[in-house]
Protein backbone atom coordinates (compact mmCIF):
# COMPACT_ATOMS: atom_id res chain seq x y z
CA UNK A 1 0.00 0.00 0.00
CA UNK A 2 0.93 3.25 -0.85
CA UNK A 3 2.09 5.65 2.05
CA UNK A 4 0.67 9.36 1.53
CA UNK A 5 0.77 11.76 4.52
CA UNK A 6 -1.26 14.59 2.88
CA UNK A 7 -4.89 14.89 2.42
CA UNK A 8 -4.60 16.94 -0.45
CA UNK A 9 -2.91 16.34 -3.86
CA UNK A 10 -0.32 18.84 -3.82
CA UNK A 11 -1.21 19.15 -7.90
CA UNK A 12 0.02 22.95 -8.41
CA UNK A 13 3.58 23.13 -6.08
CA UNK A 14 3.22 26.46 -5.49
CA UNK A 15 5.12 26.08 -2.34
CA UNK A 16 8.32 25.59 -4.61
CA UNK A 17 8.19 29.36 -6.04
CA UNK A 18 10.92 31.50 -5.70
CA UNK A 19 8.77 34.13 -5.25
CA UNK A 20 6.50 33.39 -2.67
CA UNK A 21 9.68 32.93 -0.51
CA UNK A 22 9.84 36.50 0.11
CA UNK A 23 6.03 37.14 0.90
CA UNK A 24 6.78 36.01 4.71
CA UNK A 25 9.29 38.23 4.63
CA UNK A 26 8.03 41.40 3.15
CA UNK A 27 4.41 40.90 5.61
CA UNK A 28 7.13 39.88 8.81
CA UNK A 29 8.54 43.40 8.11
CA UNK A 30 5.31 45.22 7.29
CA UNK A 31 3.33 43.90 9.94
CA UNK A 32 6.56 44.56 12.62
CA UNK A 33 6.45 48.54 11.03
CA UNK A 34 2.99 48.51 11.50
CA UNK A 35 3.11 47.55 14.89
CA UNK A 36 5.45 50.10 16.47
CA UNK A 37 3.57 52.74 14.22
CA UNK A 38 0.26 51.55 15.88
CA UNK A 39 1.41 51.15 19.28
CA UNK A 40 2.84 54.48 19.51
CA UNK A 41 0.48 56.46 17.73
CA UNK A 42 -2.37 55.03 19.85
CA UNK A 43 -0.65 55.14 23.05
CA UNK A 44 0.39 59.48 22.12
CA UNK A 45 -3.75 59.55 21.48
CA UNK A 46 -4.38 57.52 24.99
CA UNK A 47 -2.26 60.01 26.59
CA UNK A 48 -4.05 63.07 24.89
CA UNK A 49 -7.44 61.75 26.12
CA UNK A 50 -6.28 61.00 29.75
CA UNK A 51 -5.34 64.88 29.64
CA UNK A 52 -8.38 66.16 27.99
CA UNK A 53 -10.15 67.24 30.61
CA UNK A 54 -13.81 67.09 31.45
CA UNK A 55 -16.17 69.97 30.60
CA UNK A 56 -15.13 73.06 28.56
CA UNK A 57 -16.71 75.40 31.08
CA UNK A 58 -13.41 75.89 33.18
CA UNK A 59 -10.57 78.41 32.95
CA UNK A 60 -7.16 78.62 34.39
CA UNK A 61 -6.14 81.60 35.63
CA UNK A 62 -1.88 81.84 35.30
CA UNK A 63 -0.67 84.80 37.79
CA UNK A 64 3.22 85.04 37.20
CA UNK A 65 5.01 85.76 40.09
CA UNK A 66 8.63 86.61 38.78
CA UNK A 67 8.96 90.43 40.69
CA UNK A 68 6.49 89.99 42.32
CA UNK A 69 7.49 91.44 46.00
CA UNK A 70 4.05 89.87 47.99
CA UNK A 71 2.95 86.79 45.82
CA UNK A 72 -0.12 85.69 48.84
CA UNK A 73 -1.28 88.88 48.43
CA UNK A 74 -1.13 89.22 44.69
CA UNK A 75 -3.24 85.18 45.17
CA UNK A 76 -5.53 86.37 47.92
CA UNK A 77 -6.66 89.49 45.72
CA UNK A 78 -7.49 87.43 42.48
CA UNK A 79 -9.43 85.20 44.77
CA UNK A 80 -11.30 87.45 46.00
CA UNK A 81 -12.01 88.87 42.72
CA UNK A 82 -13.01 85.82 41.74
CA UNK A 83 -15.49 84.29 44.21
CA UNK A 84 -17.48 88.15 43.98
CA UNK A 85 -17.98 87.49 39.69
CA UNK A 86 -21.65 85.87 39.22
CA UNK A 87 -20.34 83.07 36.66
CA UNK A 88 -17.46 81.92 39.47
CA UNK A 89 -18.79 78.88 40.70
CA UNK A 90 -15.79 77.75 42.30
CA UNK A 91 -12.11 78.97 42.51
CA UNK A 92 -8.90 76.76 43.27
CA UNK A 93 -5.37 77.52 43.78
CA UNK A 94 -3.73 74.62 42.23
CA UNK A 95 -0.50 74.33 44.29
CA UNK A 96 3.29 74.23 43.32
CA UNK A 97 3.43 70.09 43.81
CA UNK A 98 0.21 69.14 41.18
CA UNK A 99 1.64 71.83 38.97
CA UNK A 100 4.72 69.97 38.45
CA UNK A 101 3.09 66.96 38.18
CA UNK A 102 0.97 68.76 35.30
CA UNK A 103 4.66 69.70 33.54
CA UNK A 104 5.92 66.16 34.10
CA UNK A 105 4.40 64.44 31.01
CA UNK A 106 6.10 67.38 28.88
CA UNK A 107 9.22 67.67 30.46
CA UNK A 108 9.88 64.59 31.60
CA UNK A 109 12.57 65.48 34.80
CA UNK A 110 10.68 67.79 37.24
CA UNK A 111 13.78 68.48 39.43
CA UNK A 112 15.51 70.41 36.04
CA UNK A 113 12.36 72.91 37.17
CA UNK A 114 12.82 73.29 40.75
CA UNK A 115 14.84 76.31 40.35
CA UNK A 116 12.38 78.11 38.59
CA UNK A 117 9.61 80.91 39.73
CA UNK A 118 6.15 78.87 38.55
CA UNK A 119 3.31 81.38 38.35
CA UNK A 120 0.52 80.83 40.47
CA UNK A 121 -2.31 78.97 38.55
CA UNK A 122 -6.14 78.84 39.82
CA UNK A 123 -8.39 76.83 38.64
CA UNK A 124 -12.20 77.95 37.97
CA UNK A 125 -15.16 76.17 37.34
CA UNK A 126 -18.00 78.35 35.82
CA UNK A 127 -21.84 77.67 36.44
CA UNK A 128 -23.38 75.91 33.65
CA UNK A 129 -25.26 78.25 31.55
CA UNK A 130 -24.32 81.19 33.39
CA UNK A 131 -22.87 84.15 30.63
CA UNK A 132 -19.27 85.25 31.07
CA UNK A 133 -17.83 88.05 30.30
CA UNK A 134 -14.03 87.25 29.69
CA UNK A 135 -12.77 90.22 29.19
CA UNK A 136 -14.53 91.94 32.35
CA UNK A 137 -12.56 89.26 34.12
CA UNK A 138 -9.48 89.62 32.58
CA UNK A 139 -9.58 93.66 32.84
CA UNK A 140 -10.27 92.92 36.80
CA UNK A 141 -8.07 90.69 37.34
CA UNK A 142 -4.86 92.86 35.16
CA UNK A 143 -5.23 95.40 38.18
CA UNK A 144 -3.99 93.19 40.64
CA UNK A 145 -1.52 91.61 37.92
CA UNK A 146 -0.89 92.97 34.67
CA UNK A 147 0.46 90.06 33.11
CA UNK A 148 -2.13 87.84 33.99
CA UNK A 149 -3.69 85.07 31.54
CA UNK A 150 -6.80 83.92 31.48
CA UNK A 151 -7.20 80.49 29.54
CA UNK A 152 -10.79 78.83 28.41
CA UNK A 153 -9.76 74.76 28.87
CA UNK A 154 -11.72 74.47 25.87
CA UNK A 155 -9.91 76.21 23.68
CA UNK A 156 -6.66 73.62 24.19
CA UNK A 157 -9.02 70.65 24.95
CA UNK A 158 -10.10 70.88 20.95
CA UNK A 159 -6.42 71.53 20.15
CA UNK A 160 -5.86 68.32 22.32
CA UNK A 161 -8.70 66.53 20.21
CA UNK A 162 -7.78 67.32 16.76
CA UNK A 163 -4.26 66.00 17.46
CA UNK A 164 -5.55 63.07 19.36
CA UNK A 165 -7.99 62.13 16.34
CA UNK A 166 -5.25 62.94 14.17
CA UNK A 167 -2.98 60.23 15.46
CA UNK A 168 -5.68 57.87 14.97
CA UNK A 169 -6.90 59.02 11.66
CA UNK A 170 -2.84 58.40 10.65
CA UNK A 171 -2.89 54.78 12.64
CA UNK A 172 -5.67 53.76 10.33
CA UNK A 173 -4.22 55.30 7.39
CA UNK A 174 -0.70 53.40 8.25
CA UNK A 175 -2.98 49.94 8.29
CA UNK A 176 -4.79 50.62 5.17
CA UNK A 177 -1.53 51.26 3.35
CA UNK A 178 -0.12 47.95 4.89
CA UNK A 179 -3.28 46.00 3.84
CA UNK A 180 -2.93 47.90 0.52
CA UNK A 181 0.94 46.76 0.60
CA UNK A 182 -0.01 43.48 1.16
CA UNK A 183 -2.82 43.21 -1.35
CA UNK A 184 -0.31 44.55 -4.13
CA UNK A 185 2.48 42.41 -3.22
CA UNK A 186 0.46 39.40 -3.14
CA UNK A 187 -1.30 40.02 -6.31
CA UNK A 188 2.54 40.36 -7.86
CA UNK A 189 3.07 37.24 -6.34
CA UNK A 190 0.18 35.14 -7.67
CA UNK A 191 0.47 36.38 -11.00
CA UNK A 192 3.93 35.12 -11.08
CA UNK A 193 2.94 31.87 -10.13
CA UNK A 194 0.38 31.75 -11.93
CA UNK A 195 2.47 32.26 -14.89
CA UNK A 196 5.11 29.77 -13.85
CA UNK A 197 2.29 26.88 -13.14
CA UNK A 198 0.32 28.03 -16.35
CA UNK A 199 0.73 24.57 -18.45
CA UNK A 200 -0.39 22.52 -14.62
CA UNK A 201 -3.84 25.02 -14.79
CA UNK A 202 -4.14 24.16 -18.12
CA UNK A 203 -4.38 20.36 -17.75
CA UNK A 204 -6.48 21.09 -14.40
CA UNK A 205 -8.91 22.32 -16.53
CA UNK A 206 -8.66 20.44 -19.11
CA UNK A 207 -9.80 17.89 -16.50
CA UNK A 208 -12.47 19.40 -15.28
CA UNK A 209 -11.06 21.67 -12.84
CA UNK A 210 -13.34 24.55 -12.45
CA UNK A 211 -11.69 27.92 -11.59
CA UNK A 212 -12.63 28.28 -7.46
CA UNK A 213 -10.63 25.19 -7.36
CA UNK A 214 -7.52 26.62 -8.71
CA UNK A 215 -8.14 29.57 -6.86
CA UNK A 216 -8.61 27.93 -3.42
CA UNK A 217 -5.00 26.56 -3.56
CA UNK A 218 -2.92 29.80 -4.39
CA UNK A 219 -5.68 31.69 -1.13
CA UNK A 220 -4.56 29.17 1.12
CA UNK A 221 -0.79 29.37 0.41
CA UNK A 222 -1.32 33.52 0.96
CA UNK A 223 -3.12 33.04 3.57
CA UNK A 224 -0.76 30.58 5.27
CA UNK A 225 2.41 32.73 4.02
CA UNK A 226 0.92 36.15 5.21
CA UNK A 227 0.18 34.29 8.52
CA UNK A 228 3.26 33.16 9.29
CA UNK A 229 5.47 36.79 8.14
CA UNK A 230 2.58 38.49 10.07
CA UNK A 231 3.24 36.23 13.59
CA UNK A 232 6.84 36.97 12.93
CA UNK A 233 6.49 40.53 12.64
CA UNK A 234 4.60 40.41 15.98
CA UNK A 235 7.23 38.19 17.42
CA UNK A 236 9.61 41.23 17.05
CA UNK A 237 7.57 43.97 18.04
CA UNK A 238 6.21 42.81 21.27
CA UNK A 239 9.90 42.61 22.50
CA UNK A 240 10.79 45.90 20.95
CA UNK A 241 7.96 47.76 22.19
CA UNK A 242 8.46 46.42 25.79
CA UNK A 243 12.30 47.42 24.87
CA UNK A 244 11.39 51.04 23.96
CA UNK A 245 9.60 51.11 26.64
CA UNK A 246 12.21 50.50 29.47
CA UNK A 247 14.46 52.66 27.27
CA UNK A 248 11.87 55.82 27.55
CA UNK A 249 11.71 54.99 31.10
CA UNK A 250 16.10 54.67 31.82
CA UNK A 251 16.15 58.12 29.40
CA UNK A 252 13.13 60.13 31.18
CA UNK A 253 11.31 60.37 28.19
CA UNK A 254 7.79 62.05 28.57
CA UNK A 255 5.01 60.05 29.55
CA UNK A 256 3.03 61.17 26.57
CA UNK A 257 5.95 59.52 24.06
CA UNK A 258 6.62 56.21 25.93
CA UNK A 259 5.12 53.54 23.72
CA UNK A 260 2.54 51.71 26.01
CA UNK A 261 1.21 48.33 25.19
CA UNK A 262 -2.77 48.63 27.10
CA UNK A 263 -5.14 45.68 26.71
CA UNK A 264 -6.53 46.87 23.39
CA UNK A 265 -3.52 47.33 21.77
CA UNK A 266 -2.33 44.07 22.67
CA UNK A 267 -5.38 42.72 20.94
CA UNK A 268 -5.24 44.79 18.00
CA UNK A 269 -1.02 44.08 17.34
CA UNK A 270 -2.14 39.77 18.13
CA UNK A 271 -4.89 40.07 15.02
CA UNK A 272 -2.83 41.57 13.15
CA UNK A 273 -1.26 38.38 11.21
CA UNK A 274 -5.26 37.21 10.80
CA UNK A 275 -5.89 40.96 9.35
CA UNK A 276 -2.77 40.12 6.81
CA UNK A 277 -3.77 36.54 6.41
CA UNK A 278 -7.17 37.43 5.58
CA UNK A 279 -6.70 40.46 3.13
CA UNK A 280 -3.68 38.00 1.25
CA UNK A 281 -6.54 35.59 0.97
CA UNK A 282 -8.47 38.00 -0.72
CA UNK A 283 -5.67 39.26 -3.06
CA UNK A 284 -4.94 35.99 -4.54
CA UNK A 285 -8.44 34.48 -4.60
CA UNK A 286 -9.05 37.99 -6.41
CA UNK A 287 -6.26 37.89 -8.85
CA UNK A 288 -6.66 34.24 -9.67
CA UNK A 289 -10.44 34.32 -10.66
CA UNK A 290 -9.54 37.81 -12.60
CA UNK A 291 -7.00 36.13 -14.49
CA UNK A 292 -8.23 32.89 -14.95
CA UNK A 293 -11.81 34.80 -16.34
CA UNK A 294 -10.16 36.32 -18.64
CA UNK A 295 -8.66 32.95 -20.03
CA UNK A 296 -12.40 32.07 -20.80
CA UNK B 1 -40.62 13.90 -29.93
CA UNK B 2 -38.20 12.15 -32.87
CA UNK B 3 -35.82 15.21 -32.65
CA UNK B 4 -35.73 14.30 -28.55
CA UNK B 5 -35.24 10.85 -29.24
CA UNK B 6 -32.33 11.43 -31.94
CA UNK B 7 -30.61 14.11 -29.63
CA UNK B 8 -30.37 11.58 -26.95
CA UNK B 9 -28.94 8.29 -28.70
CA UNK B 10 -26.58 11.50 -30.56
CA UNK B 11 -23.75 12.47 -28.12
CA UNK B 12 -22.16 14.51 -30.94
CA UNK B 13 -23.63 16.35 -33.14
CA UNK B 14 -22.05 18.51 -36.15
CA UNK B 15 -24.48 20.72 -38.19
CA UNK B 16 -22.46 23.01 -41.10
CA UNK B 17 -19.55 23.55 -38.75
CA UNK B 18 -16.73 25.68 -39.98
CA UNK B 19 -13.55 27.23 -37.88
CA UNK B 20 -11.33 30.00 -38.99
CA UNK B 21 -8.49 31.09 -37.89
CA UNK B 22 -7.16 34.65 -38.87
CA UNK B 23 -6.02 34.35 -42.14
CA UNK B 24 -6.82 30.26 -42.55
CA UNK B 25 -10.56 28.04 -42.69
CA UNK B 26 -8.91 25.37 -41.19
CA UNK B 27 -12.25 23.48 -41.05
CA UNK B 28 -15.82 23.84 -43.05
CA UNK B 29 -18.99 22.28 -43.52
CA UNK B 30 -18.49 19.29 -41.26
CA UNK B 31 -22.18 17.60 -40.93
CA UNK B 32 -22.10 14.44 -38.61
CA UNK B 33 -23.11 12.85 -35.73
CA UNK B 34 -22.01 10.02 -33.24
CA UNK B 35 -24.15 7.74 -31.57
CA UNK B 36 -23.83 7.05 -27.54
CA UNK B 37 -21.62 3.38 -27.13
CA UNK B 38 -20.09 4.07 -30.70
CA UNK B 39 -16.15 3.77 -31.64
CA UNK B 40 -14.92 5.69 -34.33
CA UNK B 41 -11.21 6.63 -35.88
CA UNK B 42 -10.44 10.18 -36.95
CA UNK B 43 -7.84 10.31 -39.49
CA UNK B 44 -5.88 12.71 -41.67
CA UNK B 45 -2.48 14.18 -42.50
CA UNK B 46 -0.85 16.54 -39.89
CA UNK B 47 -2.74 19.41 -39.97
CA UNK B 48 -5.58 18.34 -41.39
CA UNK B 49 -7.87 19.59 -38.39
CA UNK B 50 -8.10 16.27 -36.53
CA UNK B 51 -7.11 18.07 -33.09
CA UNK B 52 -9.46 21.49 -34.11
CA UNK B 53 -12.12 19.29 -34.66
CA UNK B 54 -12.02 17.43 -30.93
CA UNK B 55 -11.05 20.86 -29.32
CA UNK B 56 -14.56 21.80 -30.69
CA UNK B 57 -16.20 18.85 -28.97
CA UNK B 58 -14.76 19.75 -25.36
CA UNK B 59 -14.80 23.74 -26.08
CA UNK B 60 -11.25 24.51 -26.15
CA UNK B 61 -12.32 26.27 -28.81
CA UNK B 62 -15.98 27.94 -30.40
CA UNK B 63 -16.85 27.14 -33.99
CA UNK B 64 -17.47 30.27 -36.07
CA UNK B 65 -19.54 28.78 -38.12
CA UNK B 66 -22.52 25.89 -37.65
CA UNK B 67 -23.49 24.65 -34.52
CA UNK B 68 -21.59 21.90 -32.28
CA UNK B 69 -23.90 19.82 -30.03
CA UNK B 70 -22.91 17.65 -26.85
CA UNK B 71 -24.85 15.49 -25.14
CA UNK B 72 -27.87 17.06 -26.37
CA UNK B 73 -26.54 21.09 -25.73
CA UNK B 74 -24.88 23.38 -27.94
CA UNK B 75 -21.54 23.78 -26.60
CA UNK B 76 -21.40 27.77 -27.43
CA UNK B 77 -23.92 28.21 -25.13
CA UNK B 78 -22.12 26.86 -22.28
CA UNK B 79 -21.51 29.35 -19.65
CA UNK B 80 -17.97 29.42 -18.28
CA UNK B 81 -18.91 28.60 -14.77
CA UNK B 82 -20.45 25.51 -15.98
CA UNK B 83 -17.96 24.39 -18.54
CA UNK B 84 -15.46 22.26 -15.67
CA UNK B 85 -18.84 20.12 -15.24
CA UNK B 86 -19.45 19.82 -18.88
CA UNK B 87 -15.38 18.25 -18.95
CA UNK B 88 -15.85 16.30 -15.94
CA UNK B 89 -18.23 14.08 -18.48
CA UNK B 90 -15.55 14.17 -21.42
CA UNK B 91 -12.52 11.94 -20.97
CA UNK B 92 -9.19 13.69 -22.85
CA UNK B 93 -6.07 11.24 -24.18
CA UNK B 94 -3.75 14.04 -25.85
CA UNK B 95 -0.59 13.05 -27.60
CA UNK B 96 1.77 15.09 -25.01
CA UNK B 97 -0.06 13.22 -22.33
CA UNK B 98 -0.02 16.02 -19.98
CA UNK B 99 0.91 14.34 -16.89
CA UNK B 100 2.50 16.13 -14.05
CA UNK B 101 5.68 15.31 -13.99
CA UNK B 102 6.30 16.42 -9.90
CA UNK B 103 3.12 13.91 -9.00
CA UNK B 104 3.37 9.77 -8.83
CA UNK B 105 1.28 8.34 -11.41
CA UNK B 106 -1.49 7.23 -8.64
CA UNK B 107 -1.93 11.23 -7.95
CA UNK B 108 -1.86 11.96 -11.36
CA UNK B 109 -4.68 9.74 -12.19
CA UNK B 110 -6.64 10.47 -8.81
CA UNK B 111 -7.07 14.53 -9.32
CA UNK B 112 -9.21 14.03 -12.11
CA UNK B 113 -11.62 12.94 -9.22
CA UNK B 114 -10.25 15.36 -6.32
CA UNK B 115 -11.10 17.84 -8.23
CA UNK B 116 -14.64 16.97 -8.19
CA UNK B 117 -14.77 16.98 -4.64
CA UNK B 118 -13.89 12.88 -4.48
CA UNK B 119 -12.17 12.00 -0.72
CA UNK B 120 -8.62 11.50 -1.80
CA UNK B 121 -8.43 8.07 0.00
CA UNK B 122 -11.17 6.83 -2.36
CA UNK B 123 -9.82 8.68 -4.96
CA UNK B 124 -6.48 7.17 -4.90
CA UNK B 125 -7.90 3.26 -4.52
CA UNK B 126 -9.83 3.95 -7.51
CA UNK B 127 -6.81 5.14 -9.44
CA UNK B 128 -4.53 2.26 -8.06
CA UNK B 129 -7.69 -0.06 -9.66
CA UNK B 130 -7.71 0.97 -12.97
CA UNK B 131 -3.51 1.75 -13.24
CA UNK B 132 -3.56 -2.20 -12.28
CA UNK B 133 -6.12 -2.83 -15.34
CA UNK B 134 -3.92 -0.60 -17.33
CA UNK B 135 -1.07 -2.97 -17.08
CA UNK B 136 1.13 -0.84 -14.55
CA UNK B 137 0.57 -2.02 -11.01
CA UNK B 138 4.28 -2.34 -10.64
CA UNK B 139 4.92 1.31 -10.90
CA UNK B 140 2.45 3.27 -9.14
CA UNK B 141 5.22 4.87 -7.32
CA UNK B 142 6.71 6.02 -10.14
CA UNK B 143 6.86 9.69 -11.23
CA UNK B 144 5.51 10.37 -15.30
CA UNK B 145 9.07 10.72 -16.58
CA UNK B 146 10.35 7.66 -15.69
CA UNK B 147 7.84 5.97 -17.67
CA UNK B 148 7.93 5.23 -21.45
CA UNK B 149 5.96 6.60 -23.99
CA UNK B 150 3.44 3.55 -24.06
CA UNK B 151 2.75 3.69 -20.10
CA UNK B 152 2.65 7.23 -19.93
CA UNK B 153 -0.68 7.25 -22.05
CA UNK B 154 -2.06 4.54 -20.21
CA UNK B 155 -1.53 6.74 -17.15
CA UNK B 156 -3.52 8.99 -19.75
CA UNK B 157 -6.18 6.91 -20.43
CA UNK B 158 -6.62 5.82 -16.51
CA UNK B 159 -7.05 9.63 -15.31
CA UNK B 160 -8.98 9.70 -18.68
CA UNK B 161 -11.68 7.57 -17.54
CA UNK B 162 -11.01 7.50 -13.59
CA UNK B 163 -14.41 10.11 -13.92
CA UNK B 164 -16.81 7.41 -15.90
CA UNK B 165 -16.95 10.19 -18.91
CA UNK B 166 -19.68 9.57 -21.20
CA UNK B 167 -17.10 10.16 -24.34
CA UNK B 168 -13.77 9.84 -24.49
CA UNK B 169 -11.80 11.44 -27.13
CA UNK B 170 -7.91 10.87 -27.76
CA UNK B 171 -5.57 12.92 -29.82
CA UNK B 172 -2.66 10.89 -31.36
CA UNK B 173 -2.30 8.98 -28.40
CA UNK B 174 0.18 6.33 -30.39
CA UNK B 175 2.20 9.24 -32.10
CA UNK B 176 5.15 8.16 -30.51
CA UNK B 177 4.68 4.20 -29.86
CA UNK B 178 5.62 1.73 -31.78
CA UNK B 179 2.32 -0.53 -34.06
CA UNK B 180 3.03 -3.11 -31.40
CA UNK B 181 2.76 -0.47 -28.19
CA UNK B 182 -0.44 1.46 -30.30
CA UNK B 183 -1.94 -1.94 -31.27
CA UNK B 184 -1.97 -2.65 -27.11
CA UNK B 185 -3.30 0.79 -26.35
CA UNK B 186 -6.30 0.51 -28.70
CA UNK B 187 -7.14 -2.66 -26.82
CA UNK B 188 -7.51 -0.71 -23.93
CA UNK B 189 -10.12 1.54 -25.95
CA UNK B 190 -11.61 -1.56 -27.21
CA UNK B 191 -12.15 -2.68 -23.13
CA UNK B 192 -13.48 0.61 -22.45
CA UNK B 193 -15.66 0.79 -25.45
CA UNK B 194 -16.90 -2.17 -24.91
CA UNK B 195 -18.38 -1.34 -21.60
CA UNK B 196 -20.49 2.04 -23.61
CA UNK B 197 -17.66 4.70 -23.51
CA UNK B 198 -18.13 6.14 -26.84
CA UNK B 199 -14.69 6.76 -28.09
CA UNK B 200 -13.73 9.44 -30.87
CA UNK B 201 -9.83 8.10 -31.40
CA UNK B 202 -7.83 10.75 -33.93
CA UNK B 203 -4.71 8.99 -35.34
CA UNK B 204 -2.89 9.44 -39.00
CA UNK B 205 -1.91 5.95 -38.79
CA UNK B 206 -3.18 3.91 -41.53
CA UNK B 207 -2.49 0.68 -40.14
CA UNK B 208 -3.64 1.48 -37.20
CA UNK B 209 -7.42 2.02 -38.76
CA UNK B 210 -7.02 -1.31 -40.93
CA UNK B 211 -6.23 -3.27 -38.20
CA UNK B 212 -9.80 -2.74 -36.12
CA UNK B 213 -13.03 -2.98 -37.62
CA UNK B 214 -14.32 0.72 -36.57
CA UNK B 215 -15.92 3.38 -38.73
CA UNK B 216 -13.92 6.20 -40.25
CA UNK B 217 -13.94 9.65 -40.05
CA UNK B 218 -11.52 11.45 -42.81
CA UNK B 219 -9.97 14.76 -42.75
CA UNK B 220 -8.76 16.28 -45.67
CA UNK B 221 -8.21 20.09 -45.91
CA UNK B 222 -10.91 20.74 -42.96
CA UNK B 223 -13.27 18.49 -44.85
CA UNK B 224 -14.76 15.53 -44.13
CA UNK B 225 -14.78 13.75 -47.01
CA UNK B 226 -15.11 10.20 -46.55
CA UNK B 227 -16.66 7.63 -44.04
CA UNK B 228 -17.66 4.07 -43.63
CA UNK B 229 -21.36 4.56 -44.25
CA UNK B 230 -20.83 6.77 -47.09
CA UNK B 231 -24.27 8.70 -46.66
CA UNK B 232 -24.28 11.61 -48.27
CA UNK B 233 -25.51 15.18 -45.99
CA UNK B 234 -25.55 14.54 -42.62
CA UNK B 235 -24.00 11.25 -41.62
CA UNK B 236 -24.63 8.97 -38.73
CA UNK B 237 -22.36 6.92 -37.44
CA UNK B 238 -23.18 3.80 -35.25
Amino acid sequence: MLNHPSQTIDDIPIGQDVSSRYVCWIVGLMVFLLSLVFVGAMSISTSLNQWNLSGSNRLTIELPMHGATNPESVIQSAMEVLKKMPTVARAKLVDNQEILTLLQPWVGQVNLLEDLTLPALIDVDLKQNAPLNLDEMTAKLRVISPDVRVEEHSQWQQMLEKLRLSLEVMAYLFIGLIAATVFVTITLVTRSSLATHSSIIDVLRLVGANNQYIAQKFQRRAFWLAMKGGLWGVIFALPTILFLNWLSLRLGVSEALKPTLSFFLLIAILSLPFFVGCTSLIAARFSVLRTLARLG
Amino acid sequence: MAQMRQEMIEIVRFDQVGLRYPGRQVLQNLSFSLRIGSFHFLTGVSGAGKTSLLKLIYRGIIATQGSVKVFGKDVSRIKTSTLPIFRQRIGLVLQECSLLSHLNIVDNVALALTITGARLNMARGQAIELLQWAGLGDYLKSKPTTLSDGQKQRVAIARAVITRPLILLADEPTGHLDHDAATRLVHLFQELNRIGTTILFATHSRTLVADFPYPELHLSHGQLITNSSHQSGSRSYA
